[in-house]
């Protein structure tokens, strides 16, 4: 579904310049689910921001569904892939209604607008048809979430990018969300590249991960290898040792 | 609601029927209701989703709560003193000095115009009185008490030079400079990364514990708090549904508490679906039985 050979992003020129991509390649298939990981800096978003096209000045390949894709991309290029972000508080604009917000992507992408498109998109996340009228500020943070993975899958996209989707949630939302993206999975038959620092979430929800640390990719794991400590790399050692629970020196 | 587990003779802070409401009349909305618990030199955990009401405690505790706030307790002990009925100069006396409190993104409650050793010197001169060299002494000394490599190089750097990290230490040595008996921390670690997250709870538990400080540690985050703290008081909606030693979490027996511990992804236990907490609209009541509002 998606192939990425050898990319790099710079920021800047000479002396300042600073690469959070140096040189990173991998191959996702269709239907599933891949994990990125890695702390903040490790260029985990930027990845994920070339994928979807919200950088342009990357170098090396990225093909999307066997087609490569070129620095600026053509509307139906961009309806394939579609982006959940971190804070869906950041994302929704505050003075216009859900309705508003989920008509935004198919009028730019030139595809029919009807309420019944919109009550069916809030359907499939959860929503009853009368969230269409109310404001973002009105709906709290696991409702926000659901419209704005509403807005990502009305386009009718292939290839989801979950960018830290429930890290601003609490964790019994957060199971309600996680729930939600798996089902939808399956039921669509989406692709997902799911970014995230939280390692359980990531085993939880990828059958596939990498680790990456300053730019590049440290080491590709399964969920099972990360389960069983099956692992080579010592930076991948050190992450899952500082996410194992707190214990008090001994 | 208030364990008996082994406390020092006085504790430090004694807290009974807190209660907190925002707004007047009919409106009012009631943030904490009925809170009772004592604090030892220990490190209390207290634990609650968004809107359970525990930042509203680590801030009623030091009266830092807007106006349309009331504060109303049957007791808010302090070492002995009534802080309940302290006047707001009294409380002036103790805020910083006695209960320090650090919160949760350095980014935000350091001053981005001045110099990170300036921001500590403040809290040097306020609370020590110390001045000219002495000053600038104390301030190293303390940037090296929570382990910064360079602290020369340190005190000249604003906060936007330096990580998430290292402006969280530099809070905590800020807190430190007045030794106070109690610190609140605030999410401490939420904004850092977890590599650094280890280090930062290794470093705030040796220095709590070197000192004799009393730590309450406000987190959403179970896991941590069963590994990080001695007690854990679990909130929902304003009250404690359950308090326990942290390290019997997993035999938590309020639904609640349950609940959260099962909604969560766990590395050694793969699940095809996450189970959902059900929240039961009894766990709305008071404690003592009648139901709230």
């Amino acid at each position: 579904m998606i192939e990425i050979e050898n990319i790099s992003l710079t920021y800047g020129h000479g002396k300042s310049a600073v690469r959070p991509l140096n040189g990173v390649s991998c191959k996702i298939e269709k239907g599933e689910a891949f994990g990125i990981v890695g702390e903040s800096g490790c260029g985990k978003s930027s990845l994920l921001r070339c994928i979807g096209g919200l950088e342009r000045g990357w170098e090396g390949r990225i093909s999307i569904g066997g087609s490569e894709i070129s620095h600026s991309r053509k509307a139906h290029e961009m309806r394939v892939v579609q982006m959940v972000f971190q804070d869906p508080y950041g994302t929704l604009h505050p003075r216009h209604t859900v309705g508003t917000a989920l008509f935004e992507p198919l009028r730019a992408q030139g595809m029919p607008r009807s309420v019944e498109i919109v009550e069916k998109a809030l359907s499939d996340v959860g929503l009853s048809p009368s969230f269409r009228t109310r404001y973002p500020h009105q709906l709290s943070g696991g409702q926000r979430q659901r419209v704005a993975i509403a807005r990502a899958l009305i386009v009718g996209p292939d290839v989801v990018l979950l960018d830290e989707p429930t890290s601003a949630l609490d964790v019994s939302v957060q199971a309600e969300i996680l729930n939600l993206l798996s089902e939808l999975r399956k039921l669509k038959n989406l692709t997902y590249i799911l970014v995230s620092h939280d390692l359980a979430v990531t085993a939880h929800m990828c059958n596939r991960l990498v680790v990456m640390n300053s730019g590049k990719i440290v080491e590709e794991l399964t969920g099972n290898d990360l389960r069983n400590n099956n692992n080579h790399h010592p930076y991948t050692r050190e992450l899952i040792e500082s996410s194992q629970r707190y214990k008090r020196a001994a | 609601m208030t364990g008996h587990q082994k406390h020092d003779a006085v504790p430090l802070l004694s807290v009974r029927g807190l209660c907190v409401r925002f707004g007047n009349g009919n409106e009012a909305v009631a943030a904490l209701r009925n809170l009772s618990f004592d604090l030892g030199k220990e490190k209390l955990g207290i634990v609650g989703e968004s809107g359970s009401g525990k930042s509203t405690l680590g801030r009623a505790i030091l009266k830092l709560l807007p106006r349309m706030a009331t504060i109303s307790a049957d007791r808010l002990d302090f070492c002995g003193s009534d802080i309940g009925k302290a006047s707001e100069r009294q409380m002036l006396q103790i805020r910083g000095s006695q209960i320090g409190m650090i919160l949760q993104d350095p980014k935000y409650a350091l001053d981005p115009t001045m110099k990170i050793g300036h921001q500590i010197g403040e809290a040097v001169t306020l609370h020590l009185g110390k001045r000219g060299k002495d000053k600038k002494t104390h301030i190293l000394k303390m940037l090296d008490s929570v382990k910064i490599r360079d602290p020369q190089r340190v005190y000249e750097l604003y906060p936007h030079q330096i990580s998430g990290g290292m402006g969280q230490r530099i809070m905590i040595a800020m807190t430190l400079v007045a030794q106070p008996k109690i610190i609140i921390a605030d999410e401490p670690t939420s904004a850092l990364d977890v590599t650094v997250r280890r280090q930062l709870l290794e470093l705030l538990d040796e220095l709590v514990t070197a000192r004799g400080i009393g730590l309450i540690f406000i987190t959403h985050d179970l896991d941590l708090a069963e590994g990080f703290c001695d007690r854990l008081l679990i909130m929902y909606s304003g009250q404690i549904l359950e308090e326990l030693p942290a390290s019997s979490l997993s035999n938590a027996k309020h639904p609640y508490t349950r609940g959260l511990l099962e909604s969560m992804p766990r590395l050694e236990a793969p699940t095809e679906r996450l189970p959902v907490l059900v929240r039961d609209p009894a766990w709305q009541r008071d404690v003592n039985g009648s139901l709230s509002q």
